[in-house]
């Protein structure tokens, strides 16, 4: 058992490495979707992925494949949209939603653009798909950064973050710019996106924010908890990715997503905060 | 003390609240009471700078304005405890670094009776138990004029009154109070004064001379549409309010 389960990460270099970024990911990445699912914006992750694109690709266009000049590249673009559909919501009063979608799709239109236009030898299913198992020393220190960043950050910011997201007249009518934190918290979700991208691809990156935070709100309603329970979850479903692209040569991507799809339906039948079987299960009820 | 002088707000050029002279002096207790779409909540909101005359100056000399809004506009489903909602209060004080001191918590949750309430979740609060917790919060802000926008509809008897007992009380200590009611029975019982507004000041001072039935009935059947073709308005300035 030892040897099939454990060994593979001690013998091999690459395995232990791309589980180390795996751990540094599911630290954080959970938490900023947990967010995004309580500010009922799950799907909002998903347009500002697609809006990182150009700056990758100028980033690629400038110095090659350079992980460093690629993810800043990426940072710049992202946060370049979360602010100016956050600035132009803000002033016309229309909604962020609208605002992310018309600017994430003019990034993504000027991404696909720069890559076209510099001939198509960038490996553009390593962008879409990532390399996981590829993963080198570089790439792990932007891990790591990235991990400190956020987590430090919100540690910060939670008060009054959390309070802009129940009553954000409330701030306003104390001086405060609750919109800021926001905005920073965004700023977060980019970054992660990218460490995202570096391991597990653009498409799905939004994946291990998204569905780890989806399947622990079924089981708990607590932020704190769910913020120090939900790292496990990513952790064991990248492990089952890489076990499988170990053994059967499966893409490790699709296979870390499909786990947690199915920790998922799990939760949507057995949750305890939510799940459909409670609705059929009658316990006896308490006197007060 | 407050002041409006010859105060228009609306949107899109049309007045919501039209020439209102008004001016509210330290201690008072103030009820605004009107039709729906009278123009309300567009007064309290324009108190609170949220938003910027058409025409006139409004003049707040109190050192910190507090303000319950109307029930509908708080996320309810964040999973935040009561505690944390109340302690939202000390956001300036408290800033990103500081602790909350949580005897101050708990003294703001006694005093309108939400004693073991502190973790609980905010989803789990009733309707009425959530306006307790907004006054618990506005009690640790500790403003000298509280804006109150309807805080007593929906919310049953018992509760109305600890709630407006609360408030003469903060009124006794020196707070200024204005708040928009609907229920003129509690106006009657609890408030000295009166401003009965309908786009413009109909009537205002001691609530007896107030409500009167002609003022009532003139108050409430003025037509609040907004006429599409509306010409500009040349009115100079309206009489002068003084709820005292």
């Amino acid at each position: 058992m030892y040897e099939i389960l454990i060994q593979p990460f001690v013998e091999y270099g690459f395995m232990f490495k791309s589980l180390l970024g795996c751990v540094l990911i599911s630290l954080c990445a959970p938490m900023l979707g947990l967010f995004l699912i309580l500010k009922k914006m799950s799907l909002t992750g998903d347009a500002i992925s697609h809006a990182i694109l150009p700056g990758v690709a100028i980033g690629y266009a400038v110095a090659g494949l350079s992980v460093t000049i690629m993810t800043l590249g990426g940072f710049i673009a992202g946060s370049l949209v979360i602010v100016l559909s956050g600035f132009v919501s803000r002033y016309t009063k229309k909604g962020e939603d609208s605002a992310l979608a018309v600017f994430y799709l003019i990034s993504l239109a000027l991404g696909i653009l720069i890559i076209s236009l510099n001939g198509s030898n960038i490996d553009l299913l390593s962008i879409l798909f990532g390399s996981l198992l590829t993963i080198n020393d570089e790439c792990l220190i932007l891990l790591s950064s990235i991990t400190l960043i956020t987590i430090v950050t919100m540690l910060v910011i939670r008060r009054p973050f959390i309070i802009d997201c129940i009553d954000p007249d409330f701030l306003i009518h104390n001086d405060i710019n609750g919109h800021h934190y926001h905005i920073i918290f965004m700023i977060l979700v980019v970054l992660n996106l990218i460490a995202g991208f570096q391991t597990i691809g653009t498409l799905m990156a939004v994946g291990l924010l998204i569905l780890p935070a989806a399947i622990i709100r079924l089981w708990l309603n607590n932020i704190v908890l769910s913020c120090l329970i939900s790292p496990l979850i990513v952790i064991i479903s990248c492990y089952c990715g890489l076990i499988a692209s170990f053994y059967y040569n499966y893409p490790t991507t699709p296979i870390i997503i499909l786990a947690l799809g199915l920790l998922y339906l799990i939760s949507v039948f057995l949750g305890t905060n939510g799940g459909i079987l409670w609705k059929y299960v009658r316990l006896k009820h308490l006197d007060s | 003390m407050l002041s409006l002088k010859n105060v228009t707000v609306g949107y899109d050029r049309h007045p919501i609240i039209h020439h209102v002279n008004l001016s509210v002096e330290k201690g008072q207790m103030v009820a605004i009471i009107g039709p729906n779409g009278g123009g309300k909540s567009t007064l309290l909101r324009s108190i609170l700078n949220e938003l910027v005359p058409m025409e006139g100056a409004i003049e707040n000399s109190f050192k910190k304005t507090g303000y319950i809004p109307q029930l509908f506009n708080v996320n309810h489903s964040f999973p935040v405890s009561v505690g944390f909602f109340v302690s939202s209060a000390l956001i300036k004080q408290v800033g990103l670094f500081k602790t909350v001191n949580k005897k101050l918590i708990n003294e703001a949750l006694s005093a309108v009776k939400l004693e073991g309430f502190k973790n609980k979740y905010l989803s789990t609060l009733s309707g009425g138990q959530f306006q307790r917790a907004q006054f618990a919060r506005i009690y640790l802000q500790k403003p000298d004029l509280l804006l109150l926008d309807e805080p007593f509809s929906a919310i049953d008897q018992k509760t109305s009154q600890e709630l407006i007992n609360l408030l003469k009380q903060w009124n006794n200590e020196g707070k200024t109070i204005i708040t928009v009611m609907h229920d003129l029975n509690m106006v009657r019982e609890h408030f000295p004064y009166t401003v009965a507004l309908a786009k413009e000041v109909i009537a205002c001072g001691e609530t007896d001379k107030v409500l009167t039935e002609e003022v009532i009935l003139n108050t409430f059947s003025l037509n609040m549409a907004i006429n599409p073709k509306a010409e500009i308005c040349h009115r100079k300035s309206a009489e002068d309010c003084h709820t005292k």
